[in-house]
């Protein structure tokens, strides 16, 4: 029995022969030798049975009356899949010009006649193993080139001996030549890149000598002028003796891949929307410069941040804002032409490097340069643009930080330049780097008061000088920490405004301070009015007048006792709103004070205008009051000004007796100072008030 | 099986054991089909004779020499191939002699193999 492959079963065979007793012993023979077998009694059946029996071996007679062995062997070879079927010619003994005609025709194997029959089940079972072995054969090679072509894997053959070179077809035709096009071992080194020739000619020629395997990537054009890139990996084999017999190369197409890689790594260190290098990218040259910096130069480390860019994206939309980004980056990189390196950090902020600079005139020119550049017009669809832009500096080794760390440094230091107003550059600073933990501190000090009662208010007496009685009193912030540190309002009240909180502060102290009074009339503490300084913001708070008017009718207070501060200089920020603000405060019956006054610049016609009931002299005016009442000039214009604007005076900051003096002598309404009393815990306002004797002071 | 000069002459032994070898009792049966098959040719021979159809007659020849020499019967094939030979090349035109020796070795053979096979003497 015939050692048939499991996946085919019984081999088919199919019998052609007009002759009935030789093809029933055929038949018979070979079923008998395990096959599957079908007859045809001539040519033209033969043929039609092919199709329809689908056979894996044909045993045919050449002499025929329809249709001889010949024309029919030519006519099975043109069905598909069976041009590589085994076909057995039945000839003649001596007839051996049809063994050759067989053969031309396209038959595996001749036998004659008679038959030797033994040897004939002989050859058809070697035919049908080979012709099983020569079809797996035949679908694995299919199989691998397909996986190959998938792949993009192609393969290359060297003989030594003759230097014979084949290249496969599926390389060929990869690179846009014909399939049986010839490309000799010259042709193939022509493909490649120029620049990468002599490399691999020079693998080639070790490979050839000492049989060294080697890999190498390089670029083939091809004819049509396309560029690839390869992954050419090659290897020799040896033969009996030990001599190198052929080299195998494999080729790989690894163009995509590349290409793919080549996207992720600019992705990885450009910005896209400028093409500039990304701060990745910067810190890399950053890391660079600091390596190769020269002793004795300086490098300078500049941060650029566009001033209210928000405002730019907020009007003009965002398409225009990233118009106005490309257009900034092209600037500054035309602008350093080579004289540094400029990468977007941010969504709006720059950052450049300046190499080997010989001192902060020349980092300072070249940032004015850019700060100017910059600050010029930019045409965004036809509607002009100008922005402006802050610059920080760090310098090094004046900065001897990381990489990471002087661009932190230079960023911090472009904050200090806007928080400056901006449209400037600043230097980096330790002390600027205090500041800001600091501020980081109070900040987190002042959200912890908020949650935790830790703001209380002290009241500072104010007397009235004509009647020698405690007219008022103003209430003053103090804040303590977790651990009960009490924080000056001069280092906090600056962070709460920075950072917003000075709103929720503010109608902190206005509750508070009216929950307080309500207690203090019960305990029959009246004819005394509470100062409450305002912020800016909170002034500017639209909400405000009618917090205070619900407030104050909450704890059913006369609202004359509500004396709202504001400082000279919030009054004029925006005269026109001042006004408009002032005179609701007005309508609902709040006293009005200005604070500090005298700091500032008001115009007396525009003070005139505004409804103000008091005016405070600034501490400073009366503190430089001398013994005999000189340096006291403008502490007396002020109070005839009020007076003659109809307004009350009170002067701050009154320590000495000499002061009271000078400020009795000069007609000044009321006092507050050290002099008579420090700012006060409640309980102990309270008592001041009850107990206040003139004479004793 | 004696292996006289006779039977060599007139049947190829190797030949014969090899088939019966292989195909065992199907050997027989095809050697049945021969011995059944065969007189019908002959007759089919002669009548051609008559008809001097050459062309039909050497067709005949072919099948009954090709049937002869793959059962073994080397007398009967090799008469055949001279007969078919001689017409195709153009060498014989009265073939009644040859059909004569042919029907002759047929006649033979067909001996032979029954008394071999079938112990049944004619």
């Amino acid at each position: 029995m015939i050692n048939t492959d499991e996946q085919i079963g019984v081999p088919k065979i199919l019998v052609i022969d007009d002759d009935p007793i030789t093809r029933l012993m055929l038949v018979k023979t070979l079923t008998k030798s395990g096959y599957e077998v079908e007859e045809a009694d001539g040519g033209i059946t033969g043929v039609e049975k092919v199709s329809s029996f689908l056979p894996e071996l044909i045993l045919l007679d050449v002499m025929m009356p329809d249709m001889d062995g010949f024309e029919t062997c030519d006519e099975i070879r043109k069905i598909r899949s069976y041009s590589e079927t085994p076909i057995i010619m039945l000839t003649g003994l001596n007839d051996e010009s049809s063994v050759d005609r067989a053969f031309d025709i396209g038959a595996n194997d001749f036998v004659t006649k008679p038959i030797n029959w033994s040897l004939l089940v002989k050859r058809v079972k070697y035919l049908i193993r080979d012709s099983i072995i020569n079809m797996q054969l035949i679908e694995n090679e299919a199989r691998l080139r397909q996986s190959q072509r998938i792949a993009k894997i192609f393969y290359w053959e060297l003989i030594p001996s003759n230097l014979m070179f084949t290249m496969s077809e599926a390389f060929k035709e990869h690179i846009g030549f014909s399939v049986d096009s010839q490309i000799n071992c010259d042709d193939f080194m022509g493909l490649i890149h120029q620049d990468e020739r002599s490399q691999v000619e020079k693998k080639i020629n070790k490979i050839l000598q000492d049989g060294q395997s080697y890999h190498i990537d390089h670029h083939i054009k091809s004819v049509d002028g396309r560029k690839y890139v390869f992954k050419q990996h090659a290897e020799a084999l040896k033969g009996k003796n030990g001599d190198i017999s052929r080299i195998i190369g494999t080729l790989q197409d690894i163009t995509q891949q590349r290409h793919a890689e080549s996207i992720i790594e600019y992705q990885r260190y450009y910005d896209e929307l400028t093409a500039l290098p990304n701060k990745k990218l910067f810190y890399d040259k950053l890391d660079e410069s600091l390596n190769e910096h020269h002793a004795g130069s300086l490098m300078a480390v500049v941060f650029i941040g566009i001033d209210r860019f928000k405002t730019i994206n907020e009007s003009l939309g965002y398409g225009a804002g990233d118009v106005i980004l490309q257009n900034i980056g092209g600037r500054i990189k035309k602008l350093l032409s080579g004289r540094g390196v400029v990468a977007r950090n941010g969504s709006d902020t720059f950052s450049v490097i300046l190499n080997n600079q010989s001192g902060l005139s020349h980092i300072e020119n070249i940032v004015d340069e850019i700060r100017i550049s910059l600050s010029e017009e930019y045409n965004i669809n036809n509607e002009i643009v100008f922005i402006k832009c802050s610059l920080g500096i760090t310098v090094y080794p004046l900065d001897k930080s990381n990489s990471v760390r002087l661009t932190a440094n230079a960023e911090f230091a472009m904050n200090h330049a806007k928080g400056l107003g901006g449209d400037r550059y600043s230097y980096y600073s330790h002390k600027m780097n205090k500041v800001a933990l600091r501020k980081r501190e109070l900040e987190k000090q002042i959200r912890y008061a908020l949650d935790n009662n830790g703001f209380k208010l002290f009241y500072q007496p104010q007397i009235d000088l004509h009647s020698k009685k405690v007219i008022g009193g103003e209430a003053l912030l103090r804040m303590f920490t977790a651990e009960n540190n009490m924080v000056s309002p001069v280092d906090f009240i600056p962070v709460a405004e920075e950072t917003g909180l000075i709103v929720d502060v503010g109608y902190w102290i206005i509750e508070s301070a009216c929950k307080q009074i309500k207690c203090w009339v019960d305990d029959g503490i009246e004819d005394i009015r509470y100062g409450i300084n305002l912020s800016a913001r909170q002034f500017r708070d639209p909400a405000l007048v009618e917090k205070l008017i619900t407030w104050v009718g909450y704890y059913n207070l006369s609202s004359e006792v509500i004396d709202l501060e504001i400082t000279e200089s919030i009054a004029m920020d925006d005269m026109e709103e001042t006004l408009n603000i002032l005179r609701k405060f007005k309508e609902s019956n709040f006293t009005i004070s200005m604070d500090d006054f005298g700091t500032g610049h008001s115009s007396l016609s525009y003070l005139q205008q505004l409804p103000i009931d008091i005016l405070k002299i600034d501490r400073a005016f009366i503190k430089d009051i001398c013994h005999n009442g000189e340096n006291g000039e403008i502490a007396k214009t002020i109070i005839d000004m009020a007076h003659n604007l109809n307004m009350g005076v009170i002067a701050e900051g009154a320590e000495e007796e000499h002061h009271i003096k000078f400020l009795v002598d000069n007609n000044c309404d009321e006092v507050q100072g050290l002099y008579y009393s420090k700012p006060l815990p409640v309980n102990e306002f309270s008592e001041y008030v009850k107990n206040f004797d003139v004479s004793g002071k | 099986m004696s292996e006289t000069q006779e039977n060599i002459d007139i049947l190829d032994a190797e030949s014969i054991s090899s088939l019966h070898e292989l195909l065992q009792d199907d050997f027989l049966d095809i050697l049945s089909s021969f011995i059944n098959l065969m007189p019908e040719l002959i007759e089919d021979l002669k009548t051609l004779s008559e008809s001097k159809d050459l062309n039909s007659i050497a067709k005949i020849t072919h099948s009954i020499k090709g049937a002869s020499g793959n059962v073994g019967a080397i007398y009967l094939s090799n008469t055949c191939e001279s007969l078919e030979f001689g017409l195709r090349n153009n060498s014989i035109e009265e073939p009644s002699p040859y059909i004569d020796k042919i029907e002759e070795a047929a006649s033979i053979t067909l001996n032979e193999l029954r008394d071999k096979f079938f112990q049944v003497s004619s």
